[in-house]
């Protein structure tokens, strides 16, 4: 691009790239196969389709590619030699909640969210619970983070609550 | 576990793949239902044992994977045993 607008002030002549590679040749091959292309009619019909078809290939290999089908794994231990420990998150979810739901104080706790870092060794769990009216907020919040302990310690997973005063007729712990 | 099995001597082992590697080995990959216990020391036991039974057979393990694909309700533990 900058070759072409130097010509444009100052005259390559034949150090104009399109003359280096001898472009003009090569359309002299192409140029007919070129003109069916730019023409409407059959070959520029079937032009068409191929370039969607590639553009659609493409779209599938990146998408593919970035959406990897191997299930979502919390990874414990990584080792090539002895394997790996690992858990698919829903499994730290549902035990996580069976834990969280014994705290004192505590009358709901909803499916807890598990956000991993790219390796998945580390990652974050949050809470959300529901507490009796008389009941310690900042203490609900701490007993339901020392509650799932036994997940998030070995998964290196940070717990985080967050607790709300339930609805009447909930039941209490 | 869907088509997570191995098949031979008569035998389907669901959960259970087992791969001969190129160094002569096997690796082993286990997909498990657990009860609500600490996973860690479960992963452990399980390739402790694993591996016990190769060394018993014989055979010789490159490396043994546990994941932990699902958690059983109380009703299919009790219906278990």
């Amino acid at each position: 691009m900058s070759l072409y607008c130097l010509d444009a002030v100052v005259s390559l002549g034949s150090a104009r790239p399109d003359r280096l590679v001898h472009l003009i040749t090569i359309r002299d091959h192409v140029g007919h196969f070129i003109a069916q292309l730019a023409a409407p009619g059959q070959t520029a019909g079937l032009a068409l389709l191929c370039g969607l078809g590639a553009i659609a290939i493409g779209v599938a290999i990146v998408a593919g590619t970035l959406h990897s089908s191997r299930p979502r794994l919390a990874i414990l231990e990584a080792d090539r030699e002895r394997g790996t420990l690992a858990a698919r998150p829903r499994v730290l979810g549902e035990m996580a909640r069976c834990l969280a739901e014994r705290t004192e104080g505590v009358t709901r706790v909803r499916r807890p969210r598990l956000s991993f870092s790219r390796r998945r060794r580390r990652g974050r769990l949050t809470l959300r619970g529901e507490r009796t009216r008389t009941s310690d907020p900042q203490g609900v919040r701490q007993s339901l983070t020392d509650s799932v302990a036994p997940i998030s310690e070995p998964f290196h997973l940070k717990p985080r609550a967050r607790v709300r005063v339930a609805q009447p007729g909930s039941r209490a712990q | 576990m869907g088509l997570y099995l191995t098949a031979g001597g008569g035998q389907r082992l669901e959960g259970v793949v087992c791969v001969a590697t190129k160094e002569g080995g096997y690796e082993i990959s286990l997909r498990l239902i657990a009860d609500l216990v600490p996973l860690p020391a479960l992963s452990q036991r399980v390739q402790a044992a694993v591996r016990r039974a190769a060394r018993t057979a014989g055979l010789a393990l490159s490396s043994v994977s546990v994941e932990i694909t699902g958690v059983a309700t109380p009703a299919e533990t009790d219906g278990a045993a």
